[in-house]
């Protein structure tokens, strides 16, 4: 892997082209060294990210209103005559 | 004030004691700060809050070497609270929470209205404790539900690559603390699960359910610690530990009139959390609105700015900032706001030239702003601004290595 000159900025970022022709922009203070690759399981979690993220945002929205309902507005409305206990 | 809750309740006592300490870390960061100073505006390097962008007309302190002002006020705020320590030594209640009073006010002042430099998480947690303890009735229930209700609606933030892959940590090169890499994603989404389902637990009636809940939030402040230092912890620990700790005692939901403030509070809280989501746009790539409710940890971020200013003469000068550290949030806008004081105050300035390339989670450069002159460009605080791209529109110009936090 080459440093392009032309690209780099010196004090700012080097730039380097992999071997499969993928830029990487190396930002002063870091190093080439520690180029970024996800570990397999992250990888495996990331081809199912929409599933996984439209189940917290199910269980978050289930978490709420199941626990307003029976903590908060059927006690309330129980506390106030309004319905039965 | 209803100082009379406080005088009863051994828990409220504590907790007014923990808010003061609170105010004391807090403004051992500010004291030293320069960011609410004349000199920070006349170096163009204050940032007003989007919402409220001539923040910077109402600077009045000057901060050391310049001036001893800042110091002097803050001196003042420390002699308040070891007054109020003493207070509360006497079990004079009501006049303790008065001489807090000043603190929260400068606090609130500080983190929503002087600068957005210093709306931290842990702020948003202290102004919540500080409006409960000081100001409304049912306190022991509202700040109870006020920790439970944070820790549900930091998850809002969390529903993100950053954390249900892990890819904040997993980009950095220490990785998360203690743990091996490749188990990075299963801690960040018990943490997601614990603090969405877990933190309810916290008020249970069940003794071993919320035995168990306590002892992992107690644990994770801990832990969380090693990344974030001692600010966070000593913040939210000592009130959790005061409201859900040995003492704890099931609370009763109140109904009555006096808990419409508290319950108003909370509903603001849920709100507020999702108005970032009704901005256009991935707020953590944008920031447009990040910092409306709890974004910590929101994404890992590296960012270059690349401005030139061309003055009138013909003459050019560059201005470059790189953002290395995974939590400097490489905000477009603070760039934006700097070059917008440059423009309206240095009249030798014809335009600046702005690009500006940001990367989340060890993902691609984006190319999210690229104009030929920022002077002309205006920022709105509450919908998404055209001038930042998004990631289906933005160039990719290349890709990161792994960065730190620090």
């Amino acid at each position: 892997m080459e440093q392009n000159l032309e690209e780099s900025k010196a004090g700012l970022y080097d730039v380097y082209y992999t071997d499969t022709g993928k830029k990487l922009i190396v930002l002063d203070d870091l190093y080439l060294q520690s180029q970024y690759e996800p570990p397999v399981f992250q990888q495996k979690i990331h081809a199912h990210y929409d599933s996984i993220s439209l189940f917290y945002w199910a269980l978050f929205a289930t978490a709420v209103i199941y626990l307003s309902l029976t903590s908060v507005c059927i006690p309330f409305l129980q506390s106030h005559n309004i319905l039965k206990k | 004030m209803f100082s009379r809750e406080i005088e009863n309740n051994k828990i409220l006592q504590w907790a007014l004691g923990a808010l003061v300490f609170a105010y004391f870390i807090a403004f051992d960061g500010f004291i030293g700060n320069s960011v609410i100073t004349i000199t920070a505006y006349e170096n163009f390097q204050h940032v007003c809050p989007p919402y409220f962008q001539n923040c910077g007309d109402f600077y009045f302190l000057y901060n050391l070497p310049f001036g001893y002002s800042q110091t002097f006020l803050y001196m003042m705020f420390f002699a308040l609270m070891v007054w109020s320590v003493y207070l509360m030594s006497q079990k004079k209640w009501k006049e303790a929470m008065y001489a807090t009073i000043p603190s929260f006010i400068w606090h609130v002042l500080n983190i929503l209205v002087l600068t957005d430099s210093q709306s931290g998480n842990y702020e948003y947690y202290l102004m919540i404790f500080g409006i409960i303890i000081l100001f409304l009735p049912h306190k022991e229930f509202f700040l109870k539900l006020s920790i439970v209700s944070l820790y549900v609606l930091s998850t809002v933030a969390k529903i993100h690559p950053s954390w249900i892959e892990g890819g904040y940590f997993t980009a950095m090169r220490t990785g998360l603390p203690v743990f091996p890499e490749w188990s990075i994603p299963f801690w960040t989404n018990l943490v997601i699960f614990m603090e969405m389902i877990g933190a309810w637990f916290l008020m249970s009636k069940n003794r071993i359910l919320q035995r168990i809940a306590v002892t992992f939030f107690g644990i994770f402040h801990i832990y969380s610690g090693i990344l974030v230092e001692y600010r966070y912890p000593a913040t939210v620990l000592p009130m959790l530990l005061i409201m859900f700790g040995p003492w704890y005692q099931h609370t009763k939901i109140p109904f009555d009139k006096k808990a419409i403030g508290g319950w108003a509070l909370i509903v603001l809280l849920f709100f507020i959390q999702f108005t970032p989501r009704m901005i256009e746009g991935d707020e953590k790539l944008t920031l447009e609105g990040n910092k409306y409710g709890l974004y910590m940890f929101e994404a890992n971020h590296q960012c270059m700015s690349e401005g030139i200013i061309h003055y009138i003469d013909g003459t050019e000068r560059e201005t470059n900032r790189t953002g290395v550290s995974a939590r400097d949030r490489c905000n477009p806008y603070t760039q934006w706001f700097r070059f917008n004081q440059m423009c309206e105050r240095i009249a030798t300035i014809d335009r600046i030239e702005w690009r500006f390339d940001h990367s989340i989670n060890g993902g691609p450069f984006y190319r999210i702003v690229d104009v030929p002159d920022a002077c002309a460009l205006e920022y709105s605080a509450f919908k998404h601004n055209d001038w930042i791209q998004l990631e289906d529109t933005a160039e990719i110009i290349g890709y990161p290595v792994k960065n730190f936090y620090y």
